[in-house]
Formats: C-alpha cells, structure tokens, sequence
C-alpha cells in the first residue's frame, strides 16, 4: 500500500465539520477520483494529503509509515502534487521550472546537475512539449501550462500524484487529453488520485471513486456501484441521467431538457 | 536521448559569461573612476601607482597629499559603496524571491528603518559599534517580521498588500525614529543620526569596514550558495513545501541572511533606499529570474551603480549630497516603470 489514510477528520476553526471517519488505501497504479459539489472539501483531503493542512484526528500512512513521523523531503520523495492554477510570479523559462521537481534530491547549498537536466529534457520529450523547454512559463497556454506542471511532478519521481481539478481550466480537447495522461500515468505504474468535477471523466478513467457529499461522509466504490444516477442526483442536488452510448462504448452522465 | 539534439545545459551561457566578464570590468573601472575623479584629481596611473606601493616597492613619484587622498579617503569610500551595494542588490532580490513578490525591497519592507531605529537607540546609549550592529540587526529582523505578519494576520497574500503592509511598518518605524530624534543629545548622537537617515559614506573609515566586512561577506555567500533553493522558494511556501522545501528552516535562513545585509549596509552608511528595488530588476531584465545566474549579476551591478551613486554626490556640488536623495531621484521613476509593466498582473 502506498497510500492509507484511517479515520481521517478535518474540522474548521468555527467547528464546522468538512470530512470525517474517510478511510481509504491507494495502491502502485491505481486511480482513485473524487467527486463532491462545490465546498465539499475535496481540495482540503486533498491537501491533507499531500502535508499542506494537518486533520484534526485520523492518521495517513505512507508506504506503512506515519506522514506526520516523516520530514518535508522524504514526503516529496513519495507524493507528487499537480496544483489547481499557478500564478508565477516570475517567468522562469520550462526547462528552469521543471526542474524545480529535483528539490527532493538538492540539499540547501546545491543545484541541479546535469543529470537532473537530462531528466528533465526526458519528460518533456515524454509529454511531447520539448519545443517549449526554453520558453517563458508564463507565455505558453493554460493547456500547455498543465503537461509542464506534470513534466515537473514526473522528474520528482513520486509513487503517488496527486492532481487538483486537473481539468478545470481546460478547454474541452485539453480535457480529453489529460484525461488520457493520467489513465497512461496509472499504467506506468503510478497512483493518482484526483479532484474532479466532471463524472464523464471518471467514468472514461474507470476508476475507483470517492463521493464526498455535504455532510462530510465519503463513499467509495467502483463506477458501477458508486455512480447511480440517484447517487450523483442526489449529491450535485439537481435530476441527472447515466446512459450507456453504445457509439461510445461506455456510460454517460448527462443533464435533462431544461424545461 | 540517442539520435536528438544534445541537452543544452545552460542555454545562452556563453551570453551569460560575457555579460559576467563586462559587468566585472565596468566595475574595475568604476574603482578607479571613483579613486581618480574629485576635488583633488589624479591620473588613473598615478592612482595606480599609489596602489601598487602597498604590495611592491616602487619608486615615489607623487606626494604625500596625493597618498592620502586615495588611500585614507578614496579607497575606504570605493569599497564601503562597492560592498554596500553588491549587499542591498543581493538582500532585495533574496526578498524578492522569499515573498514571491518582485515589487519589495529592503527599504519598503521597513528593514533598513527598523535597523535605523536599533543602531540609533544603541547610540542614544552610548553603546560599543560591535553592540550597535547587533541592534541594528535586531530592529531590521522586528520590522520584517511585522510587516509580513500583517499580510497574514488578515488572511490575505496579494503582492500589493505586502506593499501596503510595508508602508505601515515604514510609517512607524519613522514616528518611532523622530521620537528617538527628538529625545537625542543635540551636539553628539543627534547628528549622527541625520547623517545616517539619508545615507552617507562620507566619514566611512577602513576599521568599519574591517568590522562590519567579513558580517557581510559571510551572509552574501550563504544567500549566494542558496541560488537554486530561492528559485523553488520564490513559487510560493505551498509549492515550495510540496517540492520537499523545508519552510522554516529555508526561510530562517534566508530572512536573517537578507537582515544582516541590509543591517550591515546601514551600519556603514545609513539608510539608502532603492538600491534594493532597481538593481535585481536590472538583473532580471539581462538574464531573466533565474537566481542561479541573476544574483551573481545583480550583485556586481549594484557595486558598479553604488560606487557611481557616491562619486556623483560627493562631485555635483561643492558640498556633499546624501545618497538617498540621489537613489531616489532614479529609484522612483524607476518604480514607476515597474508599475506600469507590471499593471496587468498584480494581484
């Protein structure tokens, strides 16, 4: 398991309750979506998750060792995290960014070596976006922006990646495409799980899901069991249809005539 | 990678060196500049000759006056504005990096005001200069520490409201300062004071320098030595903490390194401001944000453009300028330009 997280809770400081008693283990190429309205707290597990906030009560393991025993480079050196949106503050060049993923393994007086370039230069290649290596990573496109932000968190070599509504600011072909990423990382052996707000693309994923309603409570299963229309009715609070398309060859999740 | 283009490690790096080796020249030439050119001129041989004596005997062909000028007023100045300079480049473009915010600096953070305040309470005290610099450091680590409380304390981390919270803590810390002024012993510490609150090298004296040197010197190398991490800092504390970056400890590290820059510079010539702001950007706009190669650069520029600075306000007029009143002169259009790129993306 290279993920566990047992009992997890996390509390405001007002008292309100945003997730509670989620338990749940990942493992090398698994996917695990989750789904949850607006302000459900899909982000905070998320960030509880990858060390930024720190949950009232519950533990998480990471290859069977308590996080919270563990320093800010071992953690790095295991979980990979893909931000929602970036907004740099200064233009650092892609190949200058990416590199960055290497801090893991930099002490506090170093800097990358040639090797750690090649590294580098190999996951852009990957991801096919070598051309933009010497660009400015403030002028390349939100789509463009995504697959370098991955470039970045594939040089980190991570067991598990952690993606923040990867498709958010996406246009739709974008969307499609990281989809399909994410389904290739999974294959390579990494596990990932995401926030989403979009069924169709867990569905196209096939993966595990984590529902995480209003009340804080988080149910899993697999897209069979878990996305019923009356679940995913019942949790955006709007009427919502699943089909089978056969064109397509998988399930939908569509919204009815507005009349 | 068998078959594709070879990995180019350091695009531009030959431009890069060149710019180096001009920026090292240009500031060769700015000492000897601000060796020769004065009330009392000399040829650039002659000042050289001068030099030279000290290390190798050679034949007396100037006068004692001559002698003196250059070393006992020229030199320690050229090297006082040299060091200040390189310092405050060095410690803005750090905090620039640290607070992911290119528009702060050491003057509008409030550091150079808060160790104005210290070292002039140590000298309302009568206290030794070693204890002066202590305080210094000490009144500039308590002003950055509440300017950037303030950002925090209301929840928010726009680049303008550390700005703002700047100008608050600056607003004080010079309340604070005229009380202190006010409360001064007229004929000794209070002139000592307004001397030091527009900035001066003119009584700078090799001891200062042999005192307050090796402070600088130390914490510019360790900020130097932390290039690539004040890269991965700059993207932000969330970011950087994901990337594996020790927070706390980088930004200890970074803040006290950056304070006892700005301390030190004050400690030699008062508060100077600008120099903080414009030269990394400077830096910037010739190799890009990049610290790995941006801080060695910002750090000869800001030595040049100082050692130039000092030589303007001592030569323009008959009596001596303070320097701030030439900084800013340049520092605010300066700003301004800033501004004005920057009006679509500040936050």
């Amino acid at each position: 398991m290279i993920l566990e997280v047992k009992d997890l809770c996390y509390r405001y400081k007002s008292g309100r309750t945003i997730f509670q008693d989620v338990s749940f283990g990942i493992q090398e190429g698994e996917i695990l979506s989750i789904l949850g309205p607006n302000g459900a707290g899909k982000s905070t597990l998320l960030n509880c998750i990858a060390n930024l906030l720190h949950p009232q009560s519950g533990q998480i393991l990471l290859d069977g060792r308590p996080m919270d025993s563990m320093g800010v480079g071992e953690i790095a050196q295991i979980i990979g995290y893909v931000p929602q949106s970036h907004h740099p503050a200064y233009d650092y060049t892609v190949r200058d960014f990416v590199v960055m993923g290497r801090a893991p393994y930099i002490g506090l007086f170093s800097k990358p070596t040639r090797e750690d370039y090649e590294l580098v230069d190999e996951a852009l290649d990957r991801l096919g976006i070598l051309k933009l290596a010497d660009k400015p990573y403030t002028q390349i496109s939100g789509g463009e922006r995504q697959q370098v932000t991955i470039a970045r968190v594939l040089v980190q070599r991570p067991k598990l990646i952690l993606l923040d509504e990867p498709t958010s600011h996406l246009d739709y072909g974008n969307q499609i495409r990281t989809v399909r990423m994410i389904r290739r990382l999974s294959e390579e052996g990494y596990a990932v799980i995401l926030t989403t707000h979009t069924p169709d693309h867990v569905i196209m994923l096939g993966s595990r899901v984590g529902m995480l309603d209003y009340t804080g409570r988080m149910t899993f299963g697999s897209v069979e069991e878990a996305m019923t229309e009356e679940r995913l009715s019942q949790m955006y609070q709007v009427p919502l249809k699943v089909r089978y398309i056969e064109e397509i060859r998988r399930k939908a999740c569509f919204a009815p005539n507005l009349e | 990678m068998r078959g594709k283009k070879p990995i180019v490690l350091d695009a531009g790096g030959r431009q890069y060196r060149l710019m180096l080796v001009v920026l090292l020249v240009i500031l060769l030439c700015s000492v000897m500049a601000s060796l020769t050119v004065g009330r009392y001129g000399m040829s650039v041989g002659e000042a050289l000759k001068i030099l030279l004596s000290k290390v190798v005997p050679i034949e007396h062909t100037w006068d004692n006056t001559q002698e003196s000028v250059v070393m006992r007023l020229r030199l320690p100045r050229t090297l006082a504005a040299a060091l200040i300079g390189a310092a405050l480049a060095l410690s803005g473009a750090s905090y620039q990096s640290m607070f992911k915010n290119p528009m702060v600096s050491p003057d509008l953070l409030g550091v150079s005001s808060g160790a104005c305040i210290g070292a002039s309470l140590a000298i309302t005290l009568s206290l030794s200069s070693v204890t002066i610099q202590v305080w210094a450091f000490l009144g500039g680590i308590a002003a950055v520490t509440l300017t950037t409380a303030i950002p925090k304390l209301l929840g928010s981390q726009s680049t303008v409201m550390l700005v703002l919270s700047g100008v608050i803590v600056g607003g004080l810390m010079s309340s604070i300062m005229g009380i202190i002024r006010y409360f001064a012993d007229p004929d000794t510490a209070l002139a000592q004071m307004t001397y030091w609150a527009m900035g001066s090298l003119a009584d700078v004296q090799m001891v200062d320098l042999a005192a307050i040197g090796p402070f600088i010197l130390a914490a510019g190398i360790l900020l130097l030595l932390m290039r690539f991490r004040l890269n991965v800092l700059s993207l932000g504390e969330q970011e950087a903490k994901t990337l594996g970056v020790d927070i706390k400890k980088s930004r200890a590290v970074v803040i006290v390194c950056a304070t006892i820059l700005t301390a030190s510079s004050v400690c030699i010539a008062g508060t100077i401001g600008w120099i903080g702001l414009v030269v990394p950007h400077l830096g910037r706009m010739m190799a890009g944000p990049d610290n790995r190669k941006m801080l060695p650069l910002a750090v000869l520029l800001g030595a040049s453009f100082m050692i130039w600075i000092d030589l303007v306000a001592r030569t323009i007029t008959s009596a001596e300028l303070p320097i701030s009143i030439i900084t800013g002169i340049i520092g605010a259009p300066f700003y301004f330009y800033l501004l004005f790129r920057q009006r679509n993306t500040l936050r």
